[in-house]
């Protein structure tokens, strides 16, 4: 498999701190790249970097090979995309909301379509976005971004919201996504959801990389503890 | 005149009194109050004289610039939490300003003589000033309290343009509804100000509703030209390039 991402002594600062400090890493095409941490470790700040949500302040970031703030933000966002947890989106009726992202972002799909990608009901575009439960709402959300077809995903605790069953369909759909080439990388606390999608990852510790591999072997660090984990 | 003017004062007291019998404690910022309103009218009152004796374009608008540098510093303290919102505002009022005593002149509505250019800039200055201040701060804090909505519609590919828009509304709307609901009630509950004035200095009350009538449809312009501009340079400035949230 090919690299589609490369890190190289990426930093982030903000307000004079350090938020990720001396990150490096790879990301292969194709794969289910997991990103574990604890809370503040940086995870979310290093998610938003693959799309440019966040400015690197230092090093370098390659998307297939191509400084990612040479690429224009256009383009970049045509094939990669994010999708954060929570109530993402805007505020009224569903359908009229969901009217607005296609003729914006252009796609082809009608609400109805975007719904059918999660196998949510159509009663939901008569309701508000705020009526929404949070589940539901951030299904809608994983529906937009893949409709917007892109070849990487990035997902931040998007299952956190869901019921155990909706959980599990969603990270059914990521796995047909991959195999049908798309990559996907994704932030969770859940252990049991990181080893029953992910191939590989990376473990953040106060916003450096602590420890980075196979799935399986970023568990145990996380099971055994920080000072194990500084081992890299 | 000016005795009519001391005569008055008795009026402040009078409000000074209901402050001390009932023990608000607002004495002393009536009477700082009272005194400085008389100071300022009395020095803006010289510096009218002066001008309209003057009789010139240039010191009209002299006067006029130096009133937007004031209330863009006003409203810099209004909307403290957005970066230069001072320059921002400035950007708002001269555009609500231009657009509308433009509008005024170029029709005939009025003529370029200070007896029309300053008491008309200084409404639009003062309404645009208070537009614009309340439009950044709305938009700042709608951006604030939206991020990951707005996160979201970047990361999808939307442009700054586009994922703001709703908050820009909202933000314009919130500048704009003090004028709208005045429209609504203007003249059913009391007589503004400068209808109030001019039936005072004689003019007839036709004439007078008339002359009001235009200017509120001037201060709708102003306010509305005004807010969308300075909400447009706070775009720029709240969003980094084409690529993310900057707060």
């Amino acid at each position: 498999m090919s690299i589609i991402f490369r890190f190289e002594d990426v930093w982030l600062e903000k307000n004079g701190k350090s938020i990720l400090k001396n990150i490096n890493f790879s990301v292969k095409r194709g794969e289910f790249f997991v990103i574990l941490g604890e809370n503040g470790s940086g995870k979310s700040s290093l998610l938003k970097l693959f799309n440019r949500l966040e400015i690197n302040t230092r090093g370098n970031i390659f998307f297939n090979n191509e400084k990612l703030d040479e690429i224009p933000v256009k383009s970049l966002r045509d094939k990669v995309v994010m999708v954060m947890q929570g109530a993402t989106l805007f505020e009224g009726n569903v359908r009229r909301i969901l009217e607005i992202y296609i003729e914006k972002l252009g796609l082809k799909q009608t609400p109805e379509d975007i719904l059918d990608i999660m196998s949510l009901s159509y009663e939901n575009l008569e309701k508000n976005t705020e009526e929404l439960s949070g589940g539901e709402g951030q299904l809608i959300a994983i529906g937009l971004a893949v409709a917007r077809n892109p070849d990487v995903l990035l997902l931040d605790e998007v299952t956190s919201s869901l019921s155990i069953t909706r959980g599990a369909e969603v990270r059914e759909k990521m796995k047909h996504l991959q195999k049908n080439g798309k990559t996907i990388i994704c932030i969770t606390h859940n252990m049991e959801n990181a080893v029953s999608v992910g191939e590989r990852g990376i473990f953040l510790q106060n916003g450096r990389i602590t420890r980075q591999g196979k799935i399986e072997e970023l568990i145990q660090c996380f099971e055994k503890g920080d000072e194990q984990c500084n081992q890299r | 005149m000016q005795s009519k003017v001391i005569y008055s004062v008795i009026l402040l007291l009078i409000a000074v009194l209901v402050s001390y019998f009932n023990r608000l404690k607002a004495e002393k910022d009536l009477i700082v109050g009272g005194i400085r309103a008389a100071i300022q009218l009395i020095l803006i009152g010289y510096v009218l004289n002066y001008i309209f004796s003057l009789n010139t374009i240039g010191s009209q608008l002299l006067l006029l610039f130096i009133m937007t540098l004031i209330a863009s510093h006003t409203a810099k303290g209004r909307a403290k939490e957005v970066k230069n919102s001072g320059l921002l505002a400035f950007f708002g009022i001269m555009a609500g300003t231009i657009t509308s005593i433009g509008v005024l002149l170029i029709l005939g509505i009025i003529k370029p003589e200070p007896r029309y250019l300053i008491p008309l800039g200084g409404m639009v200055i003062g309404n645009t000033m208070n537009a614009s201040a309340l439009a950044l701060d709305r938009f700042y804090h709608e951006l604030k309290n939206n991020t990951p909505k707005i996160l979201f519609a970047l990361s999808l590919g939307m442009s700054t343009k586009d994922a703001s828009l709703f908050y820009i509304r909202k933000a314009i709307r919130a500048a704009m509804t003090p004028i709208i609901n005045t429209l609504k009630i203007v003249g059913l509950i009391q007589l503004p100000g400068a209808m109030t004035g001019m039936l005072v200095a004689g003019a007839s009350p036709m004439e007078a509703a008339m002359f009001q009538l235009v200017i509120m449809y001037m201060i709708a312009a102003a306010v509305g030209t005004g807010s969308m501009v300075a909400l447009l340079f706070a775009r720029k400035r709240l969003f980094y390039r084409d690529i993310t949230l900057k707060l």
